[in-house]
């Protein structure tokens, strides 16, 4: 984990809300060291239990774009309040340029910043057979090894039957309360590692074959 | 200021630098802690539970923010206690801050095989047995169910502990546990303090998917600043009847909190739930509990521990 500054939130926008859950824009000024698609931990100045992530979303020299989800009992900071971020991310794999990410609308806050780097993001809409558009892109033996699934457990199921032989990566960010992989919230269950790995520090992307994708659906919260 | 704390252990004693501690299951196996902040600022450092098989994250949401703190259902969660000894420990300044290590086992005889390998592996400060075991099933029954049993437990365990680790028991927390004969079953066994509070059970229920939240069974841990008044109470019921230290816990977040504790009676106290707040969270606390002490004028935590009294008019 990296200190990344103290700063002031400068305005807060709803991005969407989904029952108890809203998500929300927060405009700071700095953070100029901050890539987009990068999963950032902020706190507030009061006491909170405790500190929240955020996806950076987009920067520029004066002002950096963060969005975060905020349960219904979540004070979300207000403009003015005082923050501190930090970056919490040490990822074993990084999105490129020339990688594939494939989502859906829930997850899509999460990933598109990655185009900044690069990557081409799918977004699945109704109707498409994401299945079959995967097959003309990769094909049956293709390299699958710059693929990156953004999409909710059920579907990552779904995917590794369709798909039995790809080694794709997913994302697997789950709720998280300490950032600094402690608390064992964000731990995911491995195949190879019975003590599973901190999202926060290692994720948010592990190879598909790693993770108990069972086990990973009934550990997340819907739409991450 | 001397905000230092001898505690016994056995016939000895061990100091702390000052009362603050980090509380088992938010605090990892400490390592995780190194490159965040100094931990050798703290009073001691406590890890994770270790039980006497390998652990792994519970197969359920884990984790979910609720009034005034947070429900939790980490589970069987952790290394075991010789790994941990074994790769673990060595990378910790266990010279420099004392480290503490939270155990849970089913019976007696692994109770007593952890205390030993914790002596034998000379850094390891002390030992806190963890009285919240819901693991063993029904047939097992917890560990303080029976004042009698608690108190033989310990007199096997504080053997084992032989006075070469402070050997305290940890408190579950049950509306049915009567803490003032926990706290003496404890001792009377030779246990050399107590830890007052755990979480207490709780759930949270999402209205739009009619499901519980969090757990494998819709409960989880309840922890955080929503259970400090009750734990406060509990310190001062404890601290009536102790002849050891006791050992604040339950939903102290800021320095004002810490000092209440102590007035209630509390040699030190362990933090856990606040400590999520931000990953500085522990220097910026010794930083105000500091700064508070100055300005409320103590010199010594002695001054203050258990000072505070009941004010109420006299009768007419």
């Amino acid at each position: 984990m990296r200190f990344l500054c103290e700063t002031k939130v400068l305005a807060v926008e709803e991005m969407r809300r989904e029952g108890e859950r809203r998500w929300l824009r927060f405009t700071v000024p700095g953070l100029a060291e901050a890539s987009p698609g990068q999963t950032a931990l902020f706190s507030e100045s009061r006491h909170s239990p405790r500190c929240r992530i955020a996806t950076v979303e987009t920067v520029s020299e004066e002002r950096t774009v963060l969005v975060a989800k905020c349960e219904a009992d979540d004070l979300a900071p207000e403009p003015g309040a005082a923050l501190t971020v930090w970056s919490i991310e040490t990822p074993a794999v990084s999105v490129g340029a020339g990688a594939l990410v494939v989502t859906t609308p829930s997850f899509l806050y999460r990933v598109a910043p990655l185009r900044e780097h690069g990557a081409t993001i799918i977004v699945e809409t109704p109707g498409q057979d994401l299945w079959h558009d995967l097959r003309s892109r990769i094909g049956e033996d293709g390299d699958w090894s710059s693929v990156f699934l953004a999409l909710e457990p059920a579907r990552l199921e779904a995917f590794a039957a369709a798909f039995p032989e790809a080694t794709p990566y997913i994302f697997a960010n789950m709720d998280m309360s300490c950032g600094v992989g402690a608390c064992r919230s964000c731990h995911v269950n491995l195949r190879d590692d019975r003590e599973g790995e901190a999202s926060c520090r290692l994720g948010p992307w592990f190879a598909l074959k790693r993770v108990d994708l069972v086990r990973l659906r009934f550990a997340s919260a819907p739409f991450i | 200021m001397d905000l230092s704390v001898t505690v016994p252990m056995g016939a000895g004693s061990l100091t702390f630098k000052n009362p603050v501690m980090t509380a088992s299951g938010t605090f990892g196996n400490i390592v995780e802690y190194l490159d965040i902040f100094d931990i050798t600022r703290l009073g001691a450092v406590v890890s994770n539970s270790f039980l006497p098989w390998q652990g792994e994250p519970n197969r359920c949401r884990r984790f979910a923010h609720t009034e005034n703190g947070y429900l939790s259902a980490f589970g069987i969660n952790n290394m075991t206690l010789e790994h941990f000894i074994a790769e673990v420990l060595p990378r910790l300044p266990a010279e420099d801050v004392p480290v503490f290590v939270n155990i849970k086992a089913p019976t007696r005889a692994q109770l007593v095989g952890m205390i030993r390998a914790c002596v034998e592996s000379g850094r390891i400060a002390g030992v806190e047995v963890n009285g919240n075991f819901p693991y063993a099933g029904r047939d097992e029954p917890s560990y303080w169910d029976n004042p009698a049993e608690n108190e033989a437990m310990f007199r096997a365990l504080s053997a084992a502990a032989d006075g070469k680790v402070v050997l305290w028991s940890k408190a579950a927390t049950s509306a049915k546990m009567i803490i003032e004969n926990f706290v003496s079953g404890s001792e009377r066994g030779g246990a050399d303090g107590t830890v007052l509070f755990n979480a207490i059970p709780g759930a949270r229920i999402d209205i739009e998917r009619r499901a519980f939240v969090c757990g494998s069974t819709g409960f989880g841990g309840y922890s955080g600043s929503g259970v400090k008044p009750f734990a406060l109470w509990r310190c001062v019921q404890a601290a009536r009847v102790a002849s050891r230290p006791v050992i604040g816990s339950g939903g102290i977040t800021t320095a004002e909190d810490v000092v209440e504790f102590i007035m209630a009676g509390a040699h030190m106290v362990q933090i856990g739930a606040a400590s999520m707040s931000r990953p500085d969270y522990f220097p910026r606390l010794l930083d105000d509990l500091q700064a508070l002490l100055e300005r409320l004028g103590v010199r010594s935590l002695d001054e203050i521990r258990g000072c505070a009294r009941v004010e109420a008019a006299p009768e007419a």
